[in-house]
Formats: C-alpha cells, structure tokens, sequence
C-alpha cells in the first residue's frame, strides 16, 4: 500500500519535473530566447531602416520635417536629372575598373602567396597591411601622393625629365577619377588575395603531382585544377568586392567629397549629399534605391556562377 | 640536380622582383606619412627619404593637444575606443546566442533565419545611411554614442552570426549527445561545452566587430555631431575642412590612429584568417 502511494507520487513529481523540465529545456522555445536579441536588433535597427529608406523616397521629406506622399515624383525628377546619371556613370566606372584590377592583381598576388619562397610570412603580413589601415587613414595618406603642389609622383616624374609641370590629380576631372580608382585598388587588393589565398590552401597538392605526373603544364594546372576548384570562392569574393565597390563611400567622401565638377560623385555620395546636407531626404534615399538594380544583377550573377560549378562536380543541390 | 636548382633560383629571383613592387606599392603611403609625422613642420615637403633633424615634437603636441584641431584627442580616442569595445561585446553575445540556437538548439526556420542573415550582409552600409539617419532620430538617438555602438552592431551581427553558424557546424554533434547524455541542460550546453570549443572564431568575430567599429567613418560622420562626442577619424576629416591644414599633426594623429587596429589584427592574425574565410571556403 505504502509502496503503491510512494509510487504514485514519485510519478506525479516525476511528471511535474518534466513539465517544468519541457518548459526550460524545450528547445524551440529556448531557441526562441536566443534568437530573440539578434531578431530585435534586425527589425529595429535593419529592416525598419530598410522599410523607411524606400517609404521616404516616395515623399518630399525633409530634415525635420514628416514627409506627404509624392508617389514617382522623386524618381521622375532624378530621371532628368544630368548630375544622377553623371553619378551612375561615374559608379559603373568606378566599380568596374577597381574590381577588374583587383581580381587580376589579387589573384596573382595569392598564387604567389601560395609558393613556397623566402620572407613569405613577412611578404603575407605586408601585403595586409592596406587592407587594416583605416579608410580615413588611407585616404588621409594620399591625399598628399595626389597633391597638386608637393605629390611625390609629379616629384619624381619631374626629376625624371618626363613632365615638366605638376598633374593637378585631385583637380582634374580625368586625373581625379583615375586617383580614387587607383586608391581604391590599393585598399581592395588584400582582401581578394587572402581571402583567394585561403582558397588555394584548401585544394589538395596531390591533385597538382598527378597532373604533373600526367605532363601538365603550369598554364594547364591553373586552368583545369586551380580555376574549377577556385570559382566558388572566387564568385563570393568578387561579389563583395563589386557590392563593396559599388557603395563605396569613405575614400571619396575623405578624397575628393565628389568634386571636381562632380567628376568622382558615385551613387551613394550623392545620395547623402542630397538627402543630409541638402537636407532632401526624399531624392537622397531615391538614389540609394536607384542603387538596388545594380545590387541584384550582381548578386544574381555569382549566385548562378556557385550553381555553375555545382553542377560540374555532380553534386546535388541542396 | 643541377637544372631544378637552377630553376629554383630562378623562381626565386623572380619572387624578388615581384616582392619589391609589392613592398612598395603597399609601404610608399605609409611611409609617407611617418615621414611627415617625424619632421619638423617647414621640411615636411623637402622630398627627401629621411628628414636631417628626425623629431617626436609632432607626437609631442598630438598627445598633449596642443592645436586648436586637436583640443579633444584623448576624449575623440577615448570615444573611438569606447564605442569599437561596445560594438564587439554586443556583437559577440547577440551572434554567439543566435548561432547556437540555428546550430545546435535547431530552431525551426533556422535556415531562413541564415539566409536572411546573408541577405542582409549584401544590403550595404552607404546604402541604409540616410533611412539609419532618419530612424536613429525617430528612437531620440541622434547625437548619443548608443546610435553609432547600435548601428555598428547591426551592420556587423548578420555576417557574424553567419561565420560563427558555419564553424559551429563545424563541431561534432557526439559532444552535445555526450553533455546531454551526462545531464547537462541546454544552457550548460551552451557555457561550458559550446563557448570553449568556439573560443578561435569568437575572437576572430570579435575582433571583425571592433575593428569595423573603428574604423567606421560614414555612420560616426552621420550619427555624431559635437566635437565632444566625435570619434577619432571624424576628427580627423575635420582637419580637411581647414586650407592651412597642420599637415604633419594630422598624419602624427592618424599614426596613432591607425596603431591599434594593426596591432590587434596582427595579434589575432591566426584566427582572423581561418576564422573569417571559414564561411567562404565552405559555402
């Protein structure tokens, strides 16, 4: 009898253990509780900022001031508008010319990196090093390079009898664009070759014994192992290299602050010349939309470069 | 055994001449600028590549803020480093919580959750600035620490909960079985099994978050306004607002700027390097 009731209450305090122990140790609802701060922070801080930036460019805001529903106003206005499209131009140009110059030199830089040489630890940290000064800090260094008066390049071309007067780099509207490009690769470059670095480290050398073995040469090599194995990593690289290109706004901004003439104005500096110290939030935030087209093609593009090379290995899509 | 060597000098020699460009493409700014921060003001611009008299005034007047431009520099490095700490702290916790909950709590939709998360790590920064602007003033932030150390951390959680998602998944699932089996309650799980074993990508996350704080100068520009409350590259673009611009203070200044971030990368270089191309690699 005793026994029996022990029983039963052990069970019933059993049963309220789990009850209890279901409710702390469940893991969805524990999951719910770990999830929480990062969801919070993406819907406050992200997704209503995203949710807005496209609401407002629909409205004549201002600073200060609650915007009323203008429908494609901004847009139509922008669609005339010569410096917009000077600014569109000025981003293709911009985006193209650094990541091609990137991606070239950049890989290059992490085939190297990958060989067995001297000082290679040293040579890798130095090539790092554009990639950890910061952007203000850069642009702060060249701007004396590119100075009109005291450039060290006109300097040295100058005593090499090739030019006889200074280039006004930051001045011209030539000079100016091919600076911040330049600027822009040097800062660009470590980033693409680690991270390229990083995936040459992972393909096997036994695969590169076999096609030495097979008469390869060093052309076949890269073109039949090293480039198939590379593309992923090669489309996630580029991918935030143009996106990061593209929505550059520190070096300019630090630079040249879109001048001269609007010669090196990309996308998003105009946006926030408009909208913050303009004050016309509504146009700013139209030409940060207008930034989204763009945005997809690229991302859309290394996306089916990743199916590509899925599909050339067999695997399945998961 | 004579021709490999040959070639190996070869190779070797050619290394050499790539290296040398390299070195200088990368140094030449650089160097540059310690060059100014090392001369006296009026032999600055002698383009020479070493000055005659080498001086630590210019550090001199930098830490005791001797110029107009440089009244806040400790409160402007204090700020940076304030709001650089902060940032790296709320992200660790915030991305470390979500990555074990996708990871190993498997919370449903924890796959959408990944995704949404690498979705928004190709929503730029420049791209939210003007709608960041307008919805830090509609919380009361603007002007206030809390909006840049926020913003940062927003910019900064998506990519972090992605690398962290992909090294956990990384671990072997047996350890949890194993913790489980052994009575360990999830949260037990989550301090005393999972964070040890997480310690290398914590750090290179970690770090990601601190240093993208700062060196961040388009939000600290947007979100911060008095001269108090600044960081330290903001002040520094102030110097460029001015025609006769103290050169060699504003190159001593961003020196000093520029040491902390170099030496942190450099001290966590292993982990920063695994630890961050780790989602790469595998996607």
């Amino acid at each position: 009898m005793t026994i029996a009731i022990d029983q039963g209450r052990t069970k019933h305090a059993s049963r309220d253990v789990t009850a209890w122990d279901r409710l702390k140790v469940n893991r969805n609802w524990l999951g719910f509780w770990f999830m929480l701060p990062a969801m919070a922070f993406l819907i406050l801080f992200l997704a209503y900022p995203l949710g807005l930036g496209i609401w407002i460019s629909f409205t004549d805001a201002r600073i200060g001031r609650v915007g009323n529903f203008i429908g494609l106003e901004n847009y139509e206005w922008l669609w005339d508008d010569s410096i917009f499209w000077l600014s569109v131009f000025n981003t293709l140009l911009y985006t193209i010319a650094a990541s091609v110059f990137k991606f070239a030199i950049g890989l290059y830089l992490a085939l190297l990196l990958n060989e067995n040489m001297p000082f290679k630890a040293i040579l890798r940290a130095l090539v790092l090093i554009p990639f950890i000064v910061p952007t203000v800090l850069s642009a702060l260094a060249f701007w004396w390079i590119f100075d009109a008066q005291f450039s060290i390049i006109s300097w040295s071309l100058k005593q090499m009898g090739v030019i006889s007067q200074n280039i006004n780099f930051l001045g011209d509207v030539y000079w100016a664009r091919f600076s911040v490009i330049f600027v822009n690769i040097w800062r660009g470059i470590p980033f693409v070759a680690i991270t390229l670095l990083a995936g040459l480290q992972t393909v096997s050398p036994s695969l590169y014994e076999a096609a030495t073995i097979d008469g390869a040469t060093r052309w076949q090599m890269f073109r039949h192992i090293t480039y198939p194995l590379l593309t992923p990593i090669i489309a996630v690289v580029m991918t935030f290299s143009v996106l990061f290109t593209f929505t550059d706004f520190q070096l300019i901004w630090a630079m040249t602050r879109g001048g001269p003439v609007n010669a090196t104005h990309l996308m998003a500096t105009l946006s926030y010349q408009r909208a913050i110290i303009g004050g016309v939030l509504g146009e700013g935030s139209a030409i940060s939309n207008a930034m989204i087209p763009f945005l997809l093609a690229a991302i859309m593009i290394s996306w089916f470069g990743l199916q590509r090379r899925k599909w050339q290995q067999g695997e399945s899509n998961d | 055994m004579r021709l490999p060597s040959l070639r190996a000098v070869g190779t070797e020699a050619k290394l050499l001449l790539i290296g040398i460009p390299v070195l200088i493409w990368t140094m030449l700014p650089l160097y540059h600028m310690f060059l100014f921060s090392i001369s006296p003001k009026d032999s600055a611009f002698s383009g020479k590549l070493w000055p005659d008299h080498p001086t630590l005034h210019n550090f001199e007047v930098v830490l005791k803020q001797q110029h107009y431009y440089l009244s806040h520099f400790w409160l402007q490095l204090w700020n940076s480093l304030l709001i650089a700490v902060a940032t790296g702290v709320f992200t660790l916790l915030i991305a470390t919580f979500a990555a074990f909950a996708i990871s190993r709590l498997r919370v449903k939709c924890g796959r959408l959750v990944m995704n949404l998360a690498l979705f928004t790590y190709f929503i730029p920064a420049a791209f939210l600035a003007v709608p960041m602007y307008r919805t830090m003033g509609s919380y009361g932030l603007l002007n206030s620490q809390w909006a840049l150390t926020l913003a940062m951390v927003t910019i900064a959680t998506p990519y972090s909960i992605w690398v962290l998602k992909q090294s956990s998944d990384q671990l072997p699932v047996e350890l949890d079985e194993a913790a489980i089996m052994d009575g360990a309650s999830p949260m037990q799980l989550f301090w005393l099994v999972y964070i040890p074993l997480m310690a290398p990508a914590l750090v290179a996350v970690g770090t990601y978050a601190l240093l993208l704080a700062w060196n961040e100068y388009l939000y600290a520009f947007l979100l911060l306004s008095k001269d108090t409350s600044v960081t330290l590259p903001v002040g520094l673009g102030n110097f460029l607002a001015a025609d006769d611009s103290p050169w060699e203070l504003l190159m001593t200044t961003g020196l000093i700027y520029a040491l902390p971030p170099a030496a942190i990368y450099y001290t966590f270089k292993r982990y920063m390097v695994s630890g961050l191309t780790a989602g790469a690699v595998k996607s």
